[in-house]
């Protein structure tokens, strides 16, 4: 009865003084529990822009190809020989070829330049799925129906779907070329590096273009497992030579991943800060019991209770407020994450705005953030809500303790 | 066996100048049964030797022997040992957890001296004699200050300890109250045989005392032990007309 009963009626003493400790512990639980939420959430929608957008579980490139920019050299165009086509076609779960150019877009006075991707019309959506793409007009088909603009471009230019836009480029062999099209669509993917400055068409206005003869920049493929992605590009890279190099979702999202990390480094700061609040209060009106409770604790000092029980006893009052604050914080976030990692939050709008700045264009990035659900984080936000205020209460248990019963019951 | 020798007990508080000698070179020896007074002004000691006699402090020089053994080395652990099986403190100020009802209040006792039959039982059939049978879940703010009392003292008695310490457990109270408080003590002190160490101002509680141990300064000034005390239903000698319900 003693140990266990006692603290909680003792808590329950000062209701208000309780409750805004606890208020501190919940938050300081909450903060961990969506913190890391969001974190997984948004390195998830990292890896998923960069998957779904761009590279699909492996890729296939020319070697020596630029990073960055609006760089997409035609020099090394290839073609896949049939051992790499016979091995596709036995581990992947699906692959697609894409050719990327970056060509002028001209639009009556107005030319920018963009990145374009030719795509393969029968397989592109099986590596890159189209379920968040908006689309204002139609996904081309064939070479007659024209291209796809992403919304950035569109909003640049000022066109819309029927507008005719002329393509300028040169070709493989390094000739001059121009193609008027008409824009047969606009998209918004809700990844920024998508919508800020690409453009889609069919493969085979692509090839008539460039002149390619059937050679291509990417092939881009999906595997059973996202986790097998560096196997299957060490196999590839064998397969074909020096010629190309292959890379996998893992190298290529690592600097939007690093960002992330840098959001964690912040929010475990934040989550410091509020755990050392936390403590601070529950320290606080644990000091505040001792000291109002000194002739009680004299009393049951009298009655035989040792220094070590009194400590026990404001300890057990720390304990108990961590476990109540705890349990209400991990509820309350495991809602809310489990919630959000069901629904996601549509980033799209933030998502556009940031997208227009070129600050976005290497990163893709998913506009649904999905919060990443986890026990162990769960768990761990407990562990660590219950031993920072259980803690915090001894330094006050010390001074309960401390006291003389002869004192103590004189006062 | 004496269930208390004092020998030679000095009690210095402070250092130097700001030195204050409250016991100074006390003996005294009590015998199972006792239901005795320390008297004197204020300042004079009593308290001091009464935590001496309940091992809730240690002298500075001297020796404490309770029930044959010498308690006045013993360190924190033991000393909180000896107070939770064989001593009961009866306080001026009743001194109950406040968030406890009566009877959790006087289990606590039982816990802390690690009783080990039916502690809920025991502890209502102890609240039952003090005659608080009906008050048993009631928490001490809802009810009086002598009802608060019998509820302390029942808890000093429940462990059945060989000796209570009463500092001035009646100056909280009203005449009439302490009265009843007395008898209640009394009655404990008869039928368990528990000594009874009490410090007080009251005369009425000196009626009661068969034997009074005046304290001046730290020192004994008188120790007194009368035939025949006033015990309770006794006609008082002084003309307090409180006394008048106990006849
Ligand atoms: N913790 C302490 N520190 C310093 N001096 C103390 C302490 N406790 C008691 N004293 C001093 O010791 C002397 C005896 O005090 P004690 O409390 O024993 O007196 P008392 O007879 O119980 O008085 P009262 O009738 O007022 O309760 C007093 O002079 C008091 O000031
Ligand atoms: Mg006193």
């Amino acid at each position: 009865m003693f140990f266990f009963k006692l603290p909680f009626l003792n808590l329950l003493r000062h209701y208000g003084r309780t409750s805004l400790s606890l208020v501190s512990i919940i938050l300081g639980v909450l903060v961990i529990i969506l913190g890391r939420g969001t974190i997984t959430g948004l390195r998830e929608s990292v890896i998923r822009g960069e998957i779904d957008g761009m590279t699909g579980h492996v890729s296939v490139l020319p070697a020596d190809y630029p990073t960055s920019g609006l760089l997409h050299p035609l020099d090394g165009l290839y073609s896949l020989p049939p051992a790499a086509e016979q091995w596709l076609h036995a581990n992947a779960v699906a692959w697609t070829r894409r050719l990327f150019f970056a060509p002028r877009l001209v639009s009556g006075i107005d030319a920018i330049r963009v990145r374009a991707i030719a795509f393969d019309p029968a397989t592109d959506a099986d590596v890159f799925p189209r379920r968040d793409w908006r689309v204002e007009g139609r996904i081309p088909e064939t070479a007659g129906d024209g291209v796809l603009l992403s919304r950035g471009i569109a909003r640049t230019l000022s066109v819309q779907p029927g507008d005719m836009v002329v393509l300028e480029t040169r070709t493989v062999a390094g000739a001059m070329n121009a193609l008027q099209m008409p824009v047969a669509g606009i998209v918004s993917t809700g990844n920024p590096a998508i919508d800020s400055i690409i453009l889609f068409l069919p493969l085979s206005a692509g090839e008539d273009l460039l002149r390619t003869d059937g050679a291509i920049s990417h092939v881009s493929l999906l595997l059973g497992r996202r986790t097998d992605a560096d196997a299957a590009a060490q196999q590839l890279q064998e397969l074909l030579g020096e010629a190309v190099q292959t890379t996998t979702w893992e190298k290529e999202a690592a600097p939007g991943l690093e960002a992330q990390d840098l959001r964690q480094r912040f929010l475990d700061i934040l989550v410091v800060a509020l755990l050392v609040m936390a403590a601070a209060g529950i320290a606080n009106t644990v000091l505040m019991a001792a000291y109002e409770r000194i002739r009680e604790v004299g009393t049951l000092r009298a009655m035989g209770l040792t220094r070590r029980g009194v400590a026990g006893l404001f300890m057990a009052e720390g304990f108990v407020m961590g476990l109540i604050g705890s349990l209400i914080g991990a509820m309350l976030g495991a809602w809310l994450t489990f919630k959000y990692s069901i629904e996601g939050i549509d980033m799209t709008a933030l998502v556009e705005e940031m997208g227009s700045g070129e600050m976005f264009q290497d990163i893709p990035f998913s506009s649904m953030l999905y919060f990443g659900f986890s026990g162990r984080t769960i768990l761990l936000a407990i562990a660590v809500g219950m031993i920072v205020a259980t803690i915090s209460s001894l330094y006050p248990a010390m001074i309960a303790a401390r006291k003389e019963p002869a004192d103590a019951v004189r006062s | 066996m004496k269930i208390c020798e004092v020998e030679s007990v000095c009690k210095i508080y402070g250092r130097g100048a700001a030195e204050v000698r409250a016991l100074d070179d006390v003996s005294l020896v009590f015998e199972p049964g006792e239901f005795t007074v320390i008297s004197g002004p204020s300042g004079s000691g009593k308290t001091t030797l009464l935590n001496m006699v309940g091992c809730l402090d240690t002298p500075t020089s001297g020796r404490v022997v309770l029930e044959g053994k010498d308690v006045s080395t013993l360190g924190e652990r033991a000393l909180a040992h000896v107070r939770a099986k064989r001593i009961g403190f009866i306080f001026q100020s009743f001194n109950l957890v406040p968030v406890l009802s009566a009877l959790e209040n006087v289990e606590t006792a039982l816990h802390l001296a690690r009783f080990s039959g039916n502690r809920r039982k025991t502890a209502a059939e102890m609240l039952d004699a003090v005659g608080l049978r009906d008050q048993m879940r009631r928490r001490p703010t809802q009810l009086s200050g002598g009802q608060q009392q019998r509820i302390a003292v029942a808890r000093a008695l429940v462990k059945h300890p060989g000796l209570v310490i009463a500092d001035e457990p009646t100056a909280n109270l009203d005449s009439k109250t302490g009265t009843q408080i007395l008898d209640v003590m009394r009655q404990m002190n008869e039928s368990f045989g528990v000594t009874f160490l009490f410090s007080t101002h009251d005369p009425r509680v000196m009626e009661r005392a068969r034997r009074i141990v005046s304290l001046h300064d730290g020192r004994i000034a008188e120790d007194r032990t009368r035939e025949k005390p006033s015990a309770a239903g006794e006609v008082a000698l002084t003309s307090d007309a409180s006394n008048e319900s106990n006849a």
